[in-house]
This record gives C-alpha cells, structure tokens and sequence, in this order.
C-alpha cells in the first residue's frame, strides 16, 4: 500500500496501491499517474509509475 | 499554571487478571478478576463505586476511526455494572475519543466536577482466544464496510500496521531513521519482560534476529508488532480527598493530553512523520508545570515499536525527528538509562493490554513495587496511548 498526493490538488491523499511496479522499487516521491481496476461492484483507482 | 481538573484527582486503587496467550477463562470472568482487584486495592467496596468507565464498550463494528476486531473490545459497561450490582452516578464507554486512555481523563472529569467521587476504569481484550476462532477481523453487513475502513480496505490496508508502516518510512525517509534503531524499541521491551514474571514473551531477542524476521507491513517486521493476548486491566479513579484512606500508595494525576489538532483521519493527517501524540504530547504539557526532563519513567504507546518513536517526540522527549537517535544503541532507554521505557515490556514483548498495561505499570513504579524491574526512586511517570488520530497521555506523580 501507498500514500499518493495528487499533483492536481496539493494536500489532497489517497492510500492505494502501486502497480506495474515491484514493490521494491517503489520510493519516496515516485511520479505515478492514476487508473482504476474493478474489484467487485466498483472500481477502485490506482496508482502506476510513470515512465 | 493555575489547578487543574486531573489534579484532584488520584489513582487510588489498581487491578490486573492473568495476561496470558490463551487463557481458558472467559473474558468476562477476567474483567472481574481486574475490577474487584483494582476496587479491593484501593481499600473499597463495590458499593463505594459510583461510576464505571471503559474503551471502547461493548462494540462491534468500526464505524469511526477505532479499529474494532474480534476480541478487542472486552464486555460493556451495562455488564459490568450488573454483574458487581454496582450503583452508579454516571457510566460511559465509547471507542470515539482521543484513544484508550481518554477513559480515565473522563474518570477524572467525572470525580472533578462532582459527579462521582470513585471512577472504576477498565479495558480487557481477549483477542489471542478470539483470532484463534474467527476468519475474518472485519465485520461488514448489508450495508458493506463503513467508517474509516472503506477508504482502507479495498486497498488490502486492513490494520494498524498497513497504516502505520507508511509513516514510519515517511520518518526513515526524512529523518534517516533506521531499522537497527528502531528495533531498541522492541529489544528493549524483551530486556524489560524478562523481569516481568506476566510478561508473554520473556526469551532473548538479539538484533539478529530481528533483522531476519518476516517483514509484516514493510518496514515494519514480526518484532515490531505487539503481541496480543487475553487479560484486562483496571484502576479506580477517586478524589484526592480519599488518598489519606487509601491503604495503598495513591498516585497523583498531575497533567492529561487529548488534544486532537490535524485531520481526524489515519490517512489523511498531514505531516506523515508524526500522529496525533504531537499535539496530544503538548497539550499534556501546557497543564503542568513540571517538564520532560522531570520524568523518572515512560511507559509509551508500542502496539508498533515505531509508535513509541511517534510518542518520545510528541511528549518532548526529544526533538522532532531525533527519536531513532534518541533510542540509538538502547542504552538511553534501558532500565538503567536517562529515560527507562516499557519497564514491563511493554505490548511488544508483555502483551497487548491496549496502553492499560502501561498505564498499571507506571502506577506500579510509582508505588516502588516492581521488584526486579523497579526505577529507583521513580517520582514521575508518563503514559500514553495510541495511534494515527488517536491519541492521550497522562502524567502521573507518587504522593
């Protein structure tokens, strides 16, 4: 799991998860970009490393 | 610093059942042994109690932001009044208050402002019985998850140390604090249990081992979680006017932290290197005027080693950022140290009473009863408790 702060409003936090990414490498400050996956009924958004 | 409510207050009588992995005794049966035990302590009868306190009752969901899981919640108040016949002025329990501890700063508003002259506090879990039982920890109904947990869940952030674990690399990563230190958090407390005959962890553990443990929320690993356990924990809560009856040595309530001043959220609080204990720790602070350095022992909150981090800094102990310097090599912390931490072992290493084991511990020392693991001459004790947003903290004084 991880903490993202979106670039478009600064303060604002989602605990998600990081995809497309070992858990390894994922660091302090990493730019990543939203998707959403469904889990369910709904879909939920998450977070891959942008290249 | 003018009077303050807390400081007509004392902890005059104090409890605890056998903490044990998996007792067979219900945890009904438990919370009795502590209530009678804490009531008998402080040289009264059942009839004498005229209010019952607890966190966080009889509760079985997580609406708010306390967690709620099998076996953390222990029997209600209703029930404890019923069993021991007891003839109230006022009763509460609620798990939407500045954490664990918020049950006797209530307690003591209650004897202050004259609404009951002696408060029984209690907390009981029996939850190394209940997980053994249950598949699932999170209850949900028709209605799905609600609270604080549907923003968590679906994420597989499920507990404590999902959320906590993002702070603690947040702090490693602003502060450069690493494993080796915070790992004297844990080591320290298996020190402190090895003279504490209740404790349920009393084997060595050497950093070794702790670095080669299983990560459970990276980086926080199996040792830097508290172990749970079945047992309650109980204290009665009097006026200051009953310390000459008191067959026991009272102790003094000399200052209460509650403050709660950041987002009431886990994972919405803004400055990630820190929870609740910062503001909490100060406010505990403006109430009195004795100073960090005044006290002789500290029982902080450990359900993880890197909450203990989060406390030395919020109660002042150390500057903002310097806790994995502070507890550096274990030495500053040890029994011996300037500052002796979890002298019982703690819930890392004695068992997850949910900061009420600390809090019978810093009123044991106070009473220069605890034996092999005794502080010399320990006059001044804090306590706290807590997690995230929730957070409270005492200061507690020997007469």
């Amino acid at each position: 799991v991880a903490v993202v702060e979106l670039e478009e409003q600064p303060g604002l936090r989602l605990l998600t998860n990081i995809v497309g990414c070992p858990p390894r490498e994922v660091a302090i400050d990493m730019p990543v970009q939203v998707e959403f996956v469904e889990r369910g009924a709904v879909f939920v958004p998450v977070f891959r490393p942008t290249t | 610093v003018t009077e303050r409510f807390e400081q007509s207050c004392i902890i005059s009588g104090i409890g605890q059942s056998d903490v044990g992995r998996r007792l067979t005794r219900s945890i009904m049966a438990l919370t009795l042994d502590a209530c009678v035990g804490a009531i008998a302590d402080a040289g009264l009868q059942p009839a004498d109690i005229d209010g019952v306190i607890s966190w966080p009752g009889a509760v079985s969901r997580a609406e708010g932001l306390a967690p709620s899981s099998p076996g953390s919640s222990g029997p209600g108040v209703h029930s404890v009044i019923d069993a021991l016949r007891l003839q109230t002025n006022w009763h509460y329990a609620g798990p939407e208050t500045p954490g664990m501890l918020a049950s006797v700063i209530q307690a003591c508003m209650a004897v202050a402002s004259g609404m009951c002259r002696h408060v029984l506090v209690y907390r009981a879990l029996n939850e190394a019985t209940a997980w053994r039982r249950v598949a699932e920890r999170i209850s949900a109904d028709s209605e799905g998850v609600t609270g604080a947990m549907q923003w968590m869940l679906p994420f597989g952030a499920f507990s404590g140390p999902n959320w906590m674990a993002l702070n603690a690399r947040r702090h490693m990563h602003e502060y450069g604090t690493t494993r080796e230190q915070i790992a004297q958090v844990s080591l320290n407390a298996r020190r402190n249990a090895a003279l504490n005959p209740k404790a349920v962890l009393r084997d060595e553990l050497t950093l070794d081992t702790y670095l080669a443990a299983p990560m459970i929320s990276d980086p926080l690993c199996l040792y830097d979680c508290d172990i749970a356990v079945d047992g309650a924990t109980a204290v009665v809560v009097s006026h200051v006017s009953h310390a000459a009856d008191s067959p026991n040595p009272p102790v003094r309530v000399e200052a209460v932290g509650s403050a709660l001043h950041g987002r009431a959220s886990w994972d919405q609080w803004e400055d990630m290197t820190t929870t609740a204990a910062s503001s909490a720790g100060a406010h505990l602070w403006s109430r009195t005027d004795l100073k960090p350095s005044d006290v002789d022992v500290a029982q902080l909150y450990d359900g993880f080693t890197v909450l203990t981090l989060f406390w030395l800094e919020g109660l002042q102990f150390c500057g903002k950022g310097e806790s994995g310097a502070f507890v550096e090599g274990g030495e500053r912390i040890s029994l011996h140290g300037e500052l002796p931490l979890s002298t019982s072992g703690g819930q890392l290493s004695g068992g997850r009473l949910h900061s009420f084991g600390h809090l019978y511990e810093a009123c044991v020392q106070l009473r220069g009863a605890a034996g092999e693991r005794q502080v010399p001459g320990a006059k001044v004790a804090a306590v706290s408790a807590g997690a995230g947003p929730l957070a409270s903290c005492l200061l507690l004084t020997s007469s």
